[in-house]
């Protein structure tokens, strides 16, 4: 990943190095030219400026714009900007001019001195993560908003119960209930803001990519690597609070005592102690990374196999029969990722030395 | 052969390796799984849980080669 990452800062600066090129080329060609004294220098300097980032311009869309890298369904931010990039590519069209080198600025060169370019190589597809992913927080937000209103168990004569709270409320029996046989029925309470709202978030996220023209905003990985570092953060933070103590003592593991082993242990002990604390810091930046590559790889082999099946036929759905099993990935994904979470809540709080309980078996898994 | 056509060969093979992998992986997951709740019913909730905790990490591994293979994938050159 990092490699793509590093592959990625490089192209950025490769087309940083390439527009100053262009505007020291423009402003050179304009300064050479022989009838520079008959025409107005400025106008004749932003006129080659234009033409020749127009072409540069063309050059992008034939890298970027002709058919993506990635095969993937329409979505309406992708349709809205792709028609403004039409336009943009038209000189006649540019009306948006750098005032230090008088060339057309391109959306592309902003999306990525901003940073906002990912992986695919589409420039504008973080935006649409971000703005999508905005759009089903709004959307929960405003169903759970609902939900909390008037809370009744009885109706008076002539009012009607709030059908989402209870709706709600089954989603929320079912969640407590599930992780209460990973966590614990004490601690479930405590952790259930984070992991049943991260279920429903991914959930609705899965399957808002579902939807004619939307794009689930998690398969993009920088995505998924925030919520992960969240879950690192309060995963970590949890089991600190509760004995910094324990959550080192994590680090070496249960050693062999000379209870045990005798005379032995005084030698193995320490060698195992540096042995586990190297893997166990390893772990410590895997956990999440794997949490996040999970869902990505997951979320965008299934928009990939979508996009491939959408584009068979032109304007005829032949990815339908798939579109039921991207709801079955997406719910498998959303508890995957939930389940994992709540395993690592249980893995790194301090240990208490029971061991019979089969929490700490699933957690050994991991 | 040069470097774009050995990567087009080796993408879709190796993915293949990867999932033919995981696939034996989670059907012997699986198939413990079904035979343990064939025995002890009583326990298919815990077992499912623990199967399906399983189950994500040895997908994992798949999920890994396929999205080498999407970063892999652009520098394949076009025929």
């Amino acid at each position: 990943m990092l490699a793509m990452w590093q592959s990625h800062a490089e192209s950025g600066q490769s087309d940083a190095h390439d527009v100053h090129d262009d505007a020291l080329h423009s402003a050179q060609g304009a300064d050479g030219s022989t009838h520079a004294a008959d025409a107005h220098a400025g106008a004749q300097m932003d006129e080659h400026a234009g033409g020749h980032d127009a072409d540069h311009g063309g050059g992008h869309e034939a890298e970027h714009h002709h058919g993506p890298k990635v095969p993937e369904l329409p979505n309406l931010l992708g349709v809205v900007h792709n028609y403004a990039y039409l336009v943009e590519t038209k000189p006649e069209y540019a009306s948006l001019k750098n005032p230090f080198t008088g060339t057309v600025m391109q959306v592309d060169h902003f999306a990525k001195g901003l940073g906002l370019d990912d992986s695919n190589g589409d420039h504008f597809t973080a935006f649409e993560t971000i703005i999508f992913g905005f759009v089903v927080v709004i959307a929960l937000c405003a169903f759970f908003i609902g939900a909390s209103r008037q809370l009744k168990v009885r109706a008076e004569k002539g009012q009607k119960l709030n059908g989402k709270a209870m709706f709600t409320e089954i989603v929320y029996t079912f969640l407590e209930d599930f992780f209460a046989g990973i966590v614990g029925r004490d601690s479930v309470r405590k952790h259930l803001p984070l992991i049943g709202t991260l279920f429903i978030y991914i959930l609705c996220c899965n399957t808002f990519g579902l939807l004619w023209l939307g794009k689930a905003p998690t398969a993009n990985l920088s995505f998924n690597l925030a919520m992960a570092a969240i879950v690192f953060l309060y995963v970590h933070g949890t089991a600190i609070m509760k004995s910094p103590a324990g959550w080192l003592a994590h680090f070496p593991g249960s050693l062999p005592s000379p209870k045990e082993m005798g005379g032995l242990a005084y030698v193995l002990a320490p060698i195992l102690a540096v042995l586990f604390t190297v893997i166990h810091i390893m772990e410590l930046f895997i956990q999440p990374a794997s949490l996040a590559l999970r869902l990505y790889g997951n979320v965008l082999g299934k928009d990939v196999l979508l996009g491939v099946f959408g584009g068979l036929i032109p304007y005829f759905p032949t990815h339908a029969p798939f579109l039921f099993l991207g709801l079955l990935l997406g719910a498998i994904q959303a508890l995957i990722f939930s389940l994992l979470s709540s395993v690592y809540i249980l893995m790194w709080e301090p240990h208490e030395h029971h061991h019979d309980d089969h929490h700490e078996h699933a957690g050994a898994h991991a | 052969m040069d470097s774009g056509a050995a990567l087009g060969w080796g993408i879709p093979i190796g993915l293949g390796l990867a999932a033919f992998g995981s696939g034996i992986g989670i059907g012997l997951a699986v198939k413990g799984a079904m035979e343990a709740m064939g025995r002890q019913p009583e326990a298919i909730g815990k077992l499912q849980t623990a199967m399906l905790i399983g189950a994500a990490f040895i997908e994992a591994l798949t999920i890994y080669s396929l999205v080498i293979a999407f970063v892999l994938q652009g520098k394949i050159p076009a025929a």
